[in-house]
Order: structure tokens, then C-alpha cells, then sequence
């Protein structure tokens, strides 16, 4: 069971300072919401909770000098943002949540925080969460997250940073379930010295190669990967392998990523013409793609 | 009276032979009851038990009882535990009933379990203890990894079926494949589609050609094309195919040889899986479809729109058909004109919030209960229903044995008239005379169940979900539904005097679940005490709130001794989950901390 504690610095009731705080550090750690086990202890606080928690000075309440989970504070101040939570805490139906929710609208007008929890706050999706609604299997819910996601990151970089927030809490929320950390070993050929890098870290193959090329660009200095930015597809000179359980060499991006997490053990990048000689097969575009955005050293 | 007497000089074993002819349990039941005589026969010549609630008997008792038992199906947690509603350690340990089985029942062969916690130790027992074991069916099932299926795989000499539904397992690798008995095994069902990491592809394709009485398999997405394709080609008896993941590129060499392969199967009868399927992959199904009876394509949210239609129209014989609601109102309509045999649809949603322009509304419904009259078997979930729609259904359809409706936004009332759906949820009990299990959802009030307490007389499970106004629509429910077994509550305003109104009902029925509801903990000791023959057990979140309160200052003895907490503090606090079931094994000596037996 996970519980992950923070304090806010500012105590102030509702203030934007902890809206901040949220915004920064809890949405990139995503929200343990996805973890039933988690979930559960946390989740299910009656209404007259919630209600003690709202009308305490905050210095004072015992509960806020608790450890409390992300999950929980995120249900008392944001239920309604991360309404794509499959399990959500609140009963939207009880008094005390539609109090809180009148009042977290109100400080998010009121503080004017950054578009961004704007977006999110004025969602047209928004709707109330309740435990265990619809009655739906875990295993379904989370297909249907997966789903979103997917149509979040085809619309592309066009998308709305609405969108890509919540396909990143959602991502991380499912990441979390996997493993809390995947550091595996990075070598590039004809280096003796490899790198390590968290996989848990990374939401998508391209995240992941985005970091290698930066994790591997400052590594070869300027030798062998030329700071021209205009890599082309004929150009590419590396590849990306990763080794399963099995000890088997297979190429990177075929597999979804989730499954692609359950069973990498290690990652290899080889040049490109080395891999063909083994390999002997043309190589398919989503490769040829892989190696690119390897090239591609961007910032 | 003379064949009374003549009775009692038949010989056990032609009582014995005669019996041998009752193979629905409850017959069985009924026929243990009559006489001592009778009941030692019965129980000496049982083969299969089944076991509701798995508290409801000590395992050593109904093993002690059956030693003669070669099928076992037990049931753990309650319904709601599908929708994370129980807390995990809830309870439904398999282990105490297999090492009881293990000492008392040695020709156990068959083993069914659902939402039950499992362990791999459990599983190293069941297959050393039991020579002839050769099923095991999970579902819902947790707390084993793929180390327990190496055991089962590795040590069951002949195991026929290894059926996996919706497990949560724990991955330890993909070796389990290899564990399977090098010679030919006896397999003929496999299913493993719940797995969710890699699996051996090179063992799982050695694996099917050892095994020719495979009729169903059920691959996971880890399983791509070519592998599927090979696993045709070697069993092109199949009756029952899951598929891994259908991405596959138009011109490569596995999707000509799936192609081929899935056009000799011609014993192919039931579908699912089609994780990520590409349009193409669907194409390559088209030939086989004219004879499915089974179609699952709620795992492929890909599926939808023409594709969707293109794949239905051909699929004449379906009987079942599991899928999500992008295929939209269109898409039920040409299933309800393509296929006229169906008798069970699952539409499952897709999305949770918003209703897209594809997802399905009461139109789709009353277009296939129009075209489809011999539907006895719906699950649907929609965005909004009308009752007008509802009584078109129930007067097209009335053979529902199965109906469960559920509009995703709670309390929502039809948005045509604006009124609660009472009307249509009567006409349904109405006319359906049949009807078995029923879920209601929608603006409620207490009419709704005034109308199930009057009709549904066949009705065994109801589930009902931020419904009625007051106490007398749950006293409706128990006082009319005489066949009643499980009843599951959640938010709604029934309290103690609707959980007091006729508590010898309870004792008639497996189990009784209520969440959220309005009623306190005295009522729940109420009737604890008026009956013994009841578990009532209470799941509770108030030792975290006492915490609060002490360090507000308030005095309170914070402990683990569950005596001290029901007793202190008053009776009038909220009971949030109250879980009630008749039981000859009392209290349960394994509950956790959170769950208070009164």
C-alpha cells in the first residue's frame, strides 16, 4: 500500500498556494487513485469527513499533520478535476462534496491560476465520481483509460494541454500499479560504460527515446552524433534493442508499452547498418522511425 | 402408503442408482432432507457440491459430509467486490478448503472458484493431493502468480481444463508454458487471456502441438499474429478461439497464413479477444462468421463504425454478442437485423463520461429487442433510457431471464418526460415472467420496487443502486419476492426499519449486501440478535475517524480489540458497509480488523 506524504508550505484554506503545489508536484507524480489497494483505505471518507477536514483552521487540524495520501487530498480538493479517475472518493451526492466543490470553483476563479488547472477545472466532461460506479471490472476500466489515452496522444502535439495532463495522470496512475521504479541498464555499442534509466519514468516509447537521446547525445560529446538537427530517415544510424526475459535481442516499439514494461530487462543501442547485417530483413517504417527519433538529438 | 413401505426395502444401492438421476443440486438438497436413510445415501453418492457463499459452511464440514466429491464450485466475495466496494484482505481464502478437500476428498477432480483469494501454495496442494485432478476453473480470482500455474501446468498429469477469467495474477515470467508435460497432454480447454505479460510464444506453439483434444484456447494480447497463425494451422478442430493481439500489417506473411489458417476451422463457433484488431485482421475473420454462436468484441475498442457492420451482418447464427457501445445505435441495428437467433447482449461502455456521438441510447435497445425476440440475457450500459422504451422492450422481449440495465449518470431521470423510470422497470417484471436477476438504475422511487415485489416472483438476485425514497421500497422487495437469494443495496435511503421489516426473510436467502445506506449500528445489532443464524458483519472506517478525534482531544481508547469499538461510542453511527448471510458455520474465524461480526 502506498501512501505518499507532502506539507504544504502555505496553510491557508484553499488558497492558490496549495493549488500550485498541486498543480507542480502531484500531477507529474500522477495519482495513486489507480492502486486499489491504496485506494481503498483512502478513498471511502463519508461526507462528515470531508466536512472536518473543510471547516478547520488548518494549523490546527490534527489532520493535516498526518500523513496524509496524495489520493485523498487530491479527492478533497480536486475530485472533480481528475474526474477520469476510474475510482473516484467522493460522494458527489452528499452535501459536503457539492459545498467543496462550489468552493474549489470559486478559489480557482478567484486566484486565477494558470490556464492550464483553468482547462481542466471548466472540463465539459466534468462529472461527479463515486466509488465503484459504473459497475464495471478493473480490467475494463483500465481499458478504457487506455483507450483515452491513446486518442489523447493521436490528436498529436495540436492537443490541448488538458488532455495531455490527463493522458499523463492517467499514464502515471497506471505506471504506478506496475512498479514504483524500472531502472534498467542502457549500453551503447563499442562503450564499455552504460547508463541507467527509469522506465517507470516514461509514459511512452517516445518519452523514452526523447531521454535516451538526451541521456546519450552529452554522452558521445560531439563525435559521433552530428548536432545537425536535419537527421532524415536514410541518416539514421542507431537503433534501440531491448533484452526480455529470456535473453532474447528485440527491437524496441512493437509491443504496447505497458507490456513492454512487464518484460524488458535491459536496453541496447546499436548502429543501425550492425543490426541490419544480423537481422537480415528489411526494416519496417516504425522502425526506421525508432531509430530516428534516436538521431534526432533535441533538446 | 404401500409404496411408502415399498421403499424401504429397496435395496441402497438402487436408491442410490435412482438418485444418480438428479444431478441439479437443489434436488439433491431437497432429497437429503427426507429420512436419515436417504441423507447417507445422498451424501455418499455426491459428486458435485456447489457452495454459494463460501462462510456459509466450514470447510472441513461440507468435506467431512461429500467424501465422495469429484466437483467443487465455491464462491467467495460479494458481487460488489467486482467494484472494488470490499477492501482487499476482505477474506474468501481458498486455502482452508483445499487442505480440507485435501484430507477428506481424495477423488476431487474438478475445482470452480470465483472471487476467491488463492495462493500458489494452494495451488502446489491441489495438484499433489488429488491424482485424478483435471479442471480448474478461476474467476475473479487473486493472490496466485504464474509460479502456481508452473505447478499446475507441471504437476497435474491430467489436467483437461485450466480456465483463467479476469485473475488478478501476479506475473513472475513466462516460464509457466514451459511446465507443461513434454508428451502428449490431455488438454482441451486453455484459457489465459487475463494474463497481461509476455508469454513463450516458441512454448506455447510446442504446447498446442502436443495437445490434440484442444477445443478452446484463449490467447492473450501478448500473442501476436504469426504465433495465432501457426496455432491454427495445428489445431483446425477448434471450437472456441481467443485471440492475442490482431495488428497486423496488410501484406505480411501472417495475415495470409491467418487468413488461410482461420478458413479450415471449420468447427469454429465462438470468438473473442481481438485486442487492437486492425480492419484487415477483421476481414480474415468474415469467412468463419456465418457459423458463430459466440462473439466477444468488448476488449477492442478499434472495432466500431463500418468495420463493426461489415463483421455483423455475416454473423446469422449468433447467440452471444459481448460488445462496447462505440458500435453505436447503428451498429445494434444491423444486429438486430443480422442476427435473429440472439439470446444474450452485453454492451459495455467505452467511455465513462461523455456521451460521443457513437455511443448507444435507448434506440439501439429497442431496435434489437425488435428484431431479436428470443433475447433472454441483456447488460446494458447507456447514458440515458426512457420508459417508453423500456415497455417496447419488455413487450418485444418477453423472455428476459437476465436483465441489467445501467445508465452511467445515477438518479437520472427520462429525459423525455423528466420522470423517474418506474414505469418502464414495471412493465419489464411485468411481462417477463421469467425473469431471474435484475439491476436497476435511473431515478427510482418507491414504486419501482412496489412493482418488483408484485411481479418479479421468479426473481433471485436484484441489484439496486442510488434508487427509492424511503424504507418501504426495500420492505416491498422482501416481503414480495418469495424466491429472493441475493440482494445487493448501494446509496440508498433504506434504514433501519427497512433492514428490520421481516428479518426471518434473510434466513431464506444466501446473502444480503447494503452500502451507504441509512442505516446505524444499533439497527445492525438488532438483528444480530434477533438472529443467531445470521453472520452480520460490518465493514468499517471509524477506527481512522477515532484517531482524528483524539488528536482533537476528544478521549477515546484507540485499540485493536473489536469488542471496545462496537461497544463504545454510540450506537447511532452510520454503518457504511453491512454484509448479512445465513451460515451454519459461524462467525468467521478469519475476518480482518475492518470487519466486525456482531
Amino acid at each position: 500500500m502506498k501512501t505518499i506524504q507532502f506539507e504544504t508550505p502555505a496553510r491557508q484554506e484553499n488558497a492558490p498556494m496549495m493549488h500550485e503545489s498541486v498543480n507542480h508536484l502531484d500531477l507529474s507524480l500522477g495519482i495513486s487513485s489507480s492502486n486499489d489497494a491504496c485506494n481503498y483505505k483512502n478513498a471511502p471518507k463519508t461526507a462528515k469527513r470531508m466536512i472536518s477536514f473543510q471547516t478547520e483552521p488548518i494549523d490546527a487540524s490534527p489532520a493535516y499533520k498526518k500523513c496524509v495520501s496524495v489520493s485523498s487530498r487530491m479527492a478533497f480538493d480536486y475530485s472533480y478535476l481528475f474526474s477520469h479517475c476510474p475510482t473516484g472518493f467522493v460522494d458527489p451526492w452528499s452535501l459536503a462534496a457539492r459545498q467543496q466543490k462550489a468552493a474549489a470553483e470559486q478559489a480557482h476563479l478567484k486566484a486565477n491560476p494558470n490556464p492550464t488547472s483553468s482547462k481542466i477545472a471548466m472540463e465539459p466532461q466534468q462529472a461527479p465520481v463515486v466509488v465503484g460506479w459504473p459497475p464495471i471490472r478493473s480490467s475494463r476500466k483500465s481499458l478504457i483509460n487506455q483507450n483515452l489515452t491513446k486518442s489523447c496522444t493521436i490528436d498529436g502535439k495540436d492537443s490541448t494541454l488538458k488532455s495531455e495532463k490527463l493522458a499523463e495522470t492517467k499514464d502515471a496512475a497506471i505506471r504506478l500499479e506496475l512498479r514504483p521504479t524500472l531502472y534498467v541498464k542502457v549500453n551503447m555499442e563499442g562503450f564499455s560504460v552504460g547508463r541507467k534509466i527509469d522506465l517507470s519514468a516514461h509514459n511512452s516509447y517516445e518519452s523514452l527515446s526523447r531521454a535516451l537521446q538526451n541521456m546519450f547525445c552529452n554522452f558521445l560529446s560531439n563525435k559521433l552524433i552530428s548536432k545537425d538537427a536535419h537527421a532524415n530517415a536514410n541518416n539514421s544510424e542507431f537503433i534501440l534493442l531491448y533484452e526480455d526475459y529470456e535473453g532474447d535481442k528485440i527491437l524496441v516499439g512493437d509491443v504496447p508499452w505497458e507490456l513492454f514494461l512487464k518484460s524488458v530487462k535491459r536496453l541496447y543501442i546499436t548502429r543501425h547498418s550492425s543490426a541490419q547485417e544480423k537481422a537480415g530483413d528489411g526494416i519496417k517504417d516504425s522502425q526506421k522511425e525508432e531509430a530516428n527519433h534516436l538521431n534526432d538529438c533535441s533538446n | 402408503m404401500k409404496v411408502q413401505s415399498a421403499m424401504f426395502y429397496f435395496p441402497e444401492e438402487v436408491i442410490e442408482h435412482i438418485f444418480s438421476f438428479l444431478t441439479h443440486h437443489p434436488d439433491r438438497n431437497t432429497v437429503s432432507t427426507v429420512c436419515k436413510a436417504w441423507y447417507k445415501i445422498e451424501r455418499l453418492s455426491r459428486c458435485e457440491v456447489f457452495v454459494g457463499n463460501c462462510y456459509a459452511i466450514r470447510p472441513d464440514r461440507a468435506a467431512a459430509r461429500f467424501p465422495g466429491l469429484r466437483s467443487l464450485t465455491l464462491k467467495g466475495k460479494p458481487h460488489f467486490a467486482d467494484f472494488d466496494l470490499v477492501p482487499p484482505d476482505w477474506g474468501g481464502l481458498a486455502g482452508p478448503w483445499i487442505e480440507a478437500m485435501a484430507r477428506s476428498c481424495p477423488n476431487l477432480e474438478e475445482l470452480r472458484m470465483k472471487r476467491m483469494v488463492v495462493s500458489d501454495e494452494s495451488l502446489e496442494l491441489l495438484v499433489h493431493a488429488f491424482p485424478n485432478f483435471k479442471a480448474l476453473v478461476l474467476v475473479s480470482c487473486e493472490g496466485f502468480s504464474t509460479d502456481g500455474l508452473a505447478a499446475v501446468a507441471r504437476s497435474c498429469k491430467s489436467l483437461r481444463e485450466l480456465d483463467l477469467q479476469e485473475n488478478e495474477i501476479e506475473d513472475r515470467g513466462p516460464r509457466w508454458l514451459n511446465s507443461f508435460p513434454d508428451m502428449c497432454t490431455s488438454l482441451v480447454s486453455l484459457n489465459f487471456a487475463c494474463l497481461k505479460g509476455e508469454v513463450n510464444l516458441k512454448s506455447l506453439e510446442r504446447l498446442v502441438c502436443r495437445s490434440p483434444n484442444l477445443k478452446c484456447l484463449r490467447l492473450n494480447r501478448a500473442v501476436p499474429v504469426e504465433t495465432l497463425a501457426k496455432i491454427m494451422n495445428q489445431c483446425p478442430n477448434l471450437e472456441d478461439l481467443g485471440t492475442g493481439s490482431l495488428l497486423a500489417d496488410q501484406f505480411s506473411e501472417a495475415y495470409v497464413s491467418l487468413i488461410s489458417a482461420l478458413q479450415k476451422c471449420k468447427k469454429l463457433r465462438s470468438l473473442s479477444g481481438f485486442w487492437d484488431a486492425s480492419p484487415l485482421c477483421l476481414l480474415a475473420v468474415y469467412p468463419i462468421c456465418a457459423n458463430l454462436t459466440g462473439l466477444n468484441l468488448s476488449y477492442a475498442p478499434t472495432v466500431q463504425g463500418q468495420d463493426f457492420i461489415n463483421l455483423i451482418q455475416h454473423c446469422v447464427k449468433l447467440l452471444r454478442l459481448w460488445v462496447l457501445d462505440s458500435v453505436g445505435d447503428k451498429g445494434l441495428a444491423v444486429v438486430a437485423s443480422a442476427c435473429k437467433e440472439l439470446q444474450e447482449l452485453r454492451v459495455f461502455p467505452s467511455d465513462l463520461f461523455a456521451a460521443g456521438p457513437a455511443t448507444v441510447t435507448e434506440e439501439g435497445l429497442v431496435a434489437i429487442s425488435t428484431g431479436c425476440p428470443k433475447l433472454n440475457s441483456l447488460l446494458y450500459f447507456c447514458h440515458s433510457m426512457t420508459n417508453s422504451a423500456l415497455i417496447t422492450v419488455s413487450k418485444n422481449c418477453p423472455n428476459f431471464t437476465r436483465f441489467r440495465l445501467c445508465i452511467l449518470e445515477p438518479r437520472k431521470p427520462d429525459p423525455a418526460t423528466n420522470e423517474p423510470l418506474d414505469e418502464g422497470f414495471g412493465a419489464v417484471v411485468k411481462t417477463c415472467k421469467n425473469l431471474r436477476r435484475f439491476s436497476i438504475s435511473g431515478l427510482l422511487t418507491d414504486q419501482v420496487f412496489y412493482y418488483i415485489g408484485k411481479y418479479a416472483k421468479a426473481l433471485e438476485m436484484l441489484s439496486i443502486a442510488f434508487a427509492g425514497d424511503t424504507d418501504q421500497g426495500m420492505t416491498y422487495v422482501l416481503n414480495g419476492c418469495k424466491n429472493l437469494r441475493k440482494l445487493e443495496i448501494r446509496d440508498c435511503p433504506f434504514g433501519d426499519g427497512a433492514l428490520l421489516a421481516d428479518v426471518t426473510k434473510y434466513e431464506t436467502m444466501r446473502s444480503l449486501w447494503m452500502s451507504s445506506c441509512d442505516i446505524s449500528l444499533r439497527g445492525c445489532k438488532a438483528l444480530a440478535t434477533k438472529m443467531p443464524s445470521l453472520n452480520v458483519e460490518i465493514i468499517n472506517e471509524w477506527e481512522a475517524e477515532m484517531e482524528e478525534n483524539l488528536n482533537n482531544g476528544v478521549a477515546e481508547v484507540i485499540s485493536n480489540n473489536n469488542n471496545k469499538h462496537i461497544n463504545n461510542g454510540n450506537d447511532e453511527r452510520k454503518v457504511e458497509k453491512l454484509y448479512v448471510y445465513r451460515t451454519v458455520g459461524g462467525p468467521r474465524t478469519d475476518a480482518p480488523d475492518f470487519v466486525w461480526t456482531l
